[in-house]
């Protein structure tokens, strides 16, 4: 313990010291950190989350690998309530239909991507239609029926594509099926969705990524309005706050470059970070601040430091050890999460340990320079009108 | 007036039994909660919000179709001997034959909307009968419909079945179980390998996970702790106090979890771990004062004063914490909307349980060490004492 005290107190002798120079090897570092951010990818593959070795999860594997990791997406057919009355469909079995289907899907099977698909056009073609009647009742006795809803307001086209968890893939296939369900010629009041697993994914990967950016700027306003209201001042807050980026900046940057996805457990990992980390800067300038009404810089840092600096390690190892204890799981998802909270945390540590003081120095001779500037302005202006 | 904190720190550092009795009950109530926690599977499409398009499309689809939930029984070729008779194609009359009776079996399932396989696609292309021979079964084969259900080397077929749409966990488990019976009540050809497979078989599988995961997350978690908790006191009587704040504020904020109806998935298992993790500080913050304070105070005033100084602090941490998982639930994604209420009831709940029970057992700890600590001769005086009252009653 009295090791770690002397270690401490040495480290805020050279902060006090070097504070600018450091203070580039910081942002050096930062920016090095900041090149992983790029690296960043989202996991929105749900399986890839799950334990890999167990028998159903290599099972599920070589039937996909077997069946070409088709996915199917769903193009559903569904009369408009809201259309107009007059010329609307009120039965889904309409040879206009039918029609509209088989044009779809000679237009979807044309793409390379597209495996097969199956609708109830399939099991019509080359059969002699002639009236809606003939139809509903080939539609009964064939397995086209299976397509049809049993209220006859719906009916289904199913497409099976060779697009695998490649989200890139997903995203373009299943813009290339909502263009070509629109150039078709639509019956009048039917409505046309798509959907299906692979869509839910790509919305998936979508909010994902808004989430995992969204929920850190809504906890960083809310914690720095927190800061302005608990340190009385904005510039506080922002000596607070300013380690806590730099640490999480750390954080992402790491997941960037060991090639970590975030995953739907670890899209929230912003805001966790900021929330659990903002106490260890919050302790270290309100002691600085303390010690400094009555000592000079260096003697601040010289008990600030390592006070605080023993007592946010003691509680930050104890975080870090309950998110790391998460890596004991088998959930690939949960070992991710804990890894990732863990760095998160160790990082903020860091920064409240090594940068804050830096800043705080740094602020401090930046605040004496202006204030002397401004003074000996205020001086020449009075001399001049003394003169 | 008097300041409301100095009135509360006062109440717990001179009323501990009173305390302690409050903390007991609750305990008691939360702990019935606790039992009420069960485990759930979490899919894609549970964490998304029900109102964009993509699901409400789904959402029309599954209601007048059932689902699309993959579950499909996976045939494979797993011949054990050399030039036996095992099977050797997934084309073989045998296979087909044991494809019908197995699709016919599960169709008679409430769970399945319909179920198609090779057997089924080759009757439909063969007006309605079963083709016996296997020229025959290679023949139709051709047709690319099949494609989706022989393996393009004939060493895997499977059958498809599509679902009413499933709720929840137990109806899962139930359809899978379902299936698995009817796979172990008709007997397959030799030389096959037969199991239940799809997305929807991995469910119950995970949910499975889901509970000895926490409990192995939660024994590494606690010796972790125990360990960190010993090793920054150096001391029992003080490495105590804080794991209390932990035990039982895991045990509420399950507690509440139940009562409010809130099941574990394998995503916020890991939520307890956290919970553990940031409620042990507390403790930590309230023993490390308190020590400090006894070694010049009485142990109520070396309470009291120990609230005074560390309740507003923690307080602080507290609410910049519930922030950060605040902010988790105002994303779009419904997942984060449970995590973020899990973490939220964790971690009050272990900031209660530290300015409830921890003052009564540092306060009550110190008044036995005492008594412990005291000397035989002291000892003695105090049976005296006990005894001459005794007399006097």
């Amino acid at each position: 313990m009295a090791g770690l005290n002397s270690g401490l107190r040495r480290v805020a002798e050279v902060q006090q010291k070097h504070a600018k120079k450091l203070l580039v090897v910081v942002l050096i570092l930062t920016l090095f950190m900041a090149a992983g951010l790029p690296n960043l990818k989202l996991q929105t593959d749900f399986s890839k989350e799950m334990p890999q070795d167990l028998p159903i999860t290599k099972l599920n594997d070589r039937v996909a690998d077997t069946f070409s990791g088709q996915d199917t997406m769903i193009v559903l057919l569904t009369l408009d309530d809201d259309a107009d009355a007059a010329t609307a469909l009120r039965d889904i079995r309409d040879q206009s239909v039918i029609e509209y289907l088989t044009v779809l899907e000679d237009s979807l099977k044309s793409e390379s991507d597209v495996v097969d698909v199956v609708s109830p056009a399939t099991y019509l073609r080359g059969v002699p239609i002639t009236s809606n009647e003939m139809l509903k009742e080939i539609i009964t006795t064939t397995p086209a029926g299976a397509f049809v809803s049993d209220d006859y307001e719906t009916m289904l086209m199913f497409v099976s594509a060779d697009v695998g968890a490649a989200d890139e893939k997903i995203i373009a296939l299943d813009s290339l099926i909502r263009d070509k369900v629109e150039s078709a010629p639509k019956p009048p009041g039917v409505d046309v969705m798509v959907t299906g697993t692979p869509q839910i994914m790509v919305t998936l990967f979508d909010l994902l990524g808004q989430d995992a950016l969204n929920t850190i700027i809504y906890a960083s306003i809310i914690i720095l309005i927190l800061l302005f209201i608990i340190q009385k001042s904005i510039v506080r807050g922002i000596v607070v706050f300013t380690p806590l980026v730099i640490g999480l900046i750390w954080a992402y940057g790491t997941l960037g470059w060991l090639d970590i996805r975030i995953s739907i457990a670890t899209a929230g990992l912003g805001a966790i970070i900021l929330g659990l980390g903002v106490e260890y800067g919050a302790f270290m300038l309100n002691r600085y601040r303390e010690e400094r009404a009555t000592k000079t810089q260096l003697e601040s840092l010289q008990i600030a430091v390592p006070s605080i600096g023993r007592a946010i390690m003691g509680s930050g190892v104890t975080t870090i050890v309950g998110f790391l204890a998460l890596t004991f799981s088998v959930m690939p998802m949960l070992q991710n999460l804990g890894f990732s909270l863990a760095i998160g945390i160790f990082y903020s540590l860091l920064a409240a340990i090594f940068v804050q003081p830096l800043i705080i120095v740094f602020r401090e001779g930046f605040m004496e320079k202006y204030n002397k500037k401004k003074l000996e302005k205020y001086k020449t202006k009075v001399n001049r009108r003394r003169k | 007036m008097k300041n409301p904190l100095h009135i509360y720190s006062h109440f717990v550092a001179n009323h501990t039994l009173i305390m302690l009795a409050i903390v007991v009950v609750i305990t008691i109530i939360m702990t019935i909660g606790s039992g009420m926690v069960g485990t759930k599977y979490m899919e894609e499409r549970d964490i998304i919000p029900e109102n964009l398009p993509v699901i409400q499309a789904y959402d029309l689809f599954a209601n007048s179709f059932g689902s699309d939930t993959t579950l499909m029984i996976v045939i494979e070729l797993d011949p054990e001997h050399i030039g036996s008779d095992e099977v050797r194609d997934v084309r073989d009359p045998r296979v087909i034959k044991y494809l019908n009776i197995l699709t016919e079996a599960v169709e008679t399932s409430k769970q399945v909307e319909s179920a198609a396989s090779a057997a089924s696609l080759l009757k439909s292309f063969n007006n309605g009968v079963l083709p016996q021979s296997q020229r025959e079964i290679i023949e139709l084969s051709t047709n690319p419909l099949m494609d989706q259900y022989i393996g393009s080397k004939y060493e895997m077929t499977v059958l498809r079945m599509r679902l009413i749409d499933v709720e929840n966990t137990d109806e899962t488990t139930q359809i899978v179980n379902d299936v698995q019976d009817v796979i172990d009540q008709i007997e397959a050809p030799p030389g096959l390998s037969v199991n239940v497979g799809g997305e929807l078989a991995v469910g119950p599988i995970v949910t499975d996970l889901v509970g000895p995961d926490i409990q192995r997350i939660l024994s590494v978690s606690f010796a972790l702790i125990i360990i960190i908790s010993f090793l920054v006191f150096f001391s029992f009587r003080y490495g105590i106090p804080p794991l209390a704040v932990i035990f039982i504020g895991i045990v509420w904020a399950t507690g509440y979890i139940g009562f409010l109806g809130i099941d574990l998935s394998a995503q916020t298992s890991g939520t307890i771990s956290m919970i553990i993790g940031i409620g042990i500080d507390f403790g930590i913050q309230i023993t490390n004062r308190f020590r400090e304070e006894i070694a010049k105070l009485a142990p109520e005033a070396a309470m009291e004063l120990t609230m005074n100084n560390v309740f507003v602090p923690m307080f602080t941490t507290t609410l910049a914490a519930l922030i950060g998982f605040r902010a988790m639930s105002w994303g779009q994604l419904t997942f984060f909307g449970e995590f973020a209420d899990i973490m939220t009831y964790g971690v009050t709940a272990c900031f209660l349980v530290a300015i409830t029970l921890v003052p009564v057992v540092l306060v009550q700890g110190e008044k036995i060490w005492a008594k412990i600590k005291r000397t035989p001769q002291a000892r003695k005086a105090s049976m005296l004492i006990k005894r001459n009252k005794e007399v006097k009653k």
